[in-house]
């Protein structure tokens, strides 16, 4: 039963032919699917249709999609609206998420940073006396800060190593069955999250992320290596 | 000729409230040369008097000039490019770094003048031979006896042909046939390379083989000997 295009009400019977089984049940009960034919008949339309949904392989490719179509289609009466357009509290929800996610890496790196002015200066501190002996023997201020920045570069490239074989491999087995979270399905429905997620690798991600890491983990390590070349060498040897 | 001044050296250590004067008033010259031992008694000021010497550790007042630089007109860089070029230091124990073996101890100073990496090898071999170390080029320090990690501290020294040598206490953590091995090997490269040594002790063993013996006492020269030999 719906409204036709002259405003009435129009109602037919159908044969049920088939179930469809949908990630959600919310989308089960949503829809019913019937021939453009049949709908067009119902409802009066004549050939015409109400509405064309295009999905599209990347969910960000919305917006460009859609001013391409606006541009091509400017006939005042089509009317192009993108997903983000069309469900606004969704796209809220989303928004908020990924201002959680930047503050979560917020306190990750921060955490990092300090891990790692913790670990350099346990490093330099242990070795205060090679360091005062290095001075004794004529080496620069400069050249023992470029000497443990040295040092915490290769730290940085080994932890980089190590993390991002990390990060695939997991990636690696949770992309088989992905992550089920049936468990909440009823909650997540409602923003029209599916039941089984996967973990998708974008370059830009990756990059990114190393980027950072290395480059706040060289920038934090400027700290302990100008300690490290602080030291006078008198009070560096007299430590025992 | 005077390879090394020292005018009215004063210098004071602040132990919270209490303050010790380590150095009141020491004025020496060392002739090119020379092998000069700074004798005296615990806490007399030869470690803080060596320091100063070597531009580790700065006067509170008085002069020191190295081959003519005037120490206290240079900044932390320029004084580590003197002892990296005119100062060679012994120091009582941990002379060595204990990742690099004997020959890169030796070479490292050299790395750091720039020699190059043939040339550093070659003659970081050539002393560690002239002190008696030669099969031993590939041992760490904790791989050698003490005598033998302070005669890589020697050849460290002098590898790189300063103008002075500043060595203290050399022999303390050493016994007393090591110790004379050490010195013999001293007054060698003294005697053949024209290196100017001063070292401190409190042992007159050491002390024997000094050609100038300077007495220090609560902080200042109480006896300037030279010896006849
Ligand atoms: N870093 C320091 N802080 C405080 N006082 C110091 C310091 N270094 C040396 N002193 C004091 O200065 C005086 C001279 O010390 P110095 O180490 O020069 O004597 P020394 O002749 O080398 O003694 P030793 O034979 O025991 O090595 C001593 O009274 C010592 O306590
Ligand atoms: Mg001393």
């Amino acid at each position: 039963m719906s409204q036709d295009t002259d405003g009435e009400i129009a109602s037919r019977a159908f044969r049920i032919v088939g179930i469809f089984r949908a990630e959600m049940a919310a989308t089960e009960k949503q829809f019913a699917f019937v021939t453009i034919t049949a709908a067009q008949q119902m409802l009066k339309l004549g050939e015409s249709v109400s509405e064309v949904s295009i999905i599209l392989p990347m969910y960000e490719e919305g917006e460009q999609v859609a001013s391409a179509l606006r541009a091509d289609l400017h006939r005042a009466d089509y009317e192009v609206q993108t997903w983000q357009e069309l469900l606004s509290l969704v796209t809220a929800i989303l928004r908020l998420y990924d201002g959680f996610i930047f503050l979560w890496f917020l306190v990750v790196f921060i955490a990092m940073g300090f891990g790692i002015v913790n670990t350099l200066l346990m490093a330099v501190f242990e070795r205060i006396r090679e360091f005062g002996l290095l001075k004794a023997l004529g080496m620069k201020p400069w050249w023992v800060i470029k000497e443990v920045l040295t040092e915490s570069f290769f730290l940085l490239v080994l932890g980089m190593v190590i993390g991002n074989s990390l990060g695939f491999l997991s990636i690696l087995a949770l992309s088989g069955n992905g992550i089920d979270l049936s468990s909440l399905a009823a909650g997540l429905e409602f923003v029209g999250m599916s039941r089984v997620i996967y973990p998708i690798v974008h370059g830009k991600d990756i990059i990114m992320a190393n980027l950072v890491v290395f480059i706040l983990g060289l920038v934090v390590s400027v700290y302990p290596a100008v300690k490290a070349a602080k030291f006078s060498a008198v009070e560096a040897m007299a430590h025992t | 000729m005077n390879i090394l001044e020292c005018t009215d050296i004063e210098k004071s250590y602040h132990q919270g409230k209490v303050e010790v004067q380590a150095l009141r008033g020491v004025s020496l010259s060392i002739e090119k040369g020379g092998f000069v031992a700074l004798a005296g008694p615990s806490g007399s000021g030869k470690t803080t008097l060596l320091n100063i010497m070597g531009g580790l550790d700065s006067a509170d007042s008085g002069r020191v000039t190295v081959d003519g630089n005037a120490l206290d007109e240079m900044n932390q860089s320029q004084l580590a490019n003197l002892r990296l070029h005119k100062v060679g230091f012994v120091f009582q124990a941990y002379n060595l770094i204990p990742v690099l073996s004997a020959l890169e101890n030796v070479e490292f100073v050299m790395l750091l003048q720039g020699v190059l990496p043939i040339d550093r090898r070659e003659r970081a071999k050539a002393i560690l031979d002239d002190v008696g170390l030669a099969g031993t080029y590939d041992r760490r320090p904790a791989e050698l006896s003490g005598g033998q990690q302070q005669r890589v501290a020697l050849a460290r020294a002098i590898v790189s042909n300063p103008s002075i040598v500043l060595a203290d206490e050399p022999t303390a953590n050493l016994d007393s046939k090591t110790g004379k091995g050490l010195l013999e090997m001293m007054r060698e490269m003294n005697e053949k390379k024209k290196v100017t040594f001063i070292f401190s002790t409190h042992d007159h063993m050491v002390m024997d083989y000094a050609r100038r013996l300077v007495q220090l006492r609560d902080g200042q020269v109480a006896d300037d000997l030279v010896k006849e030999h």
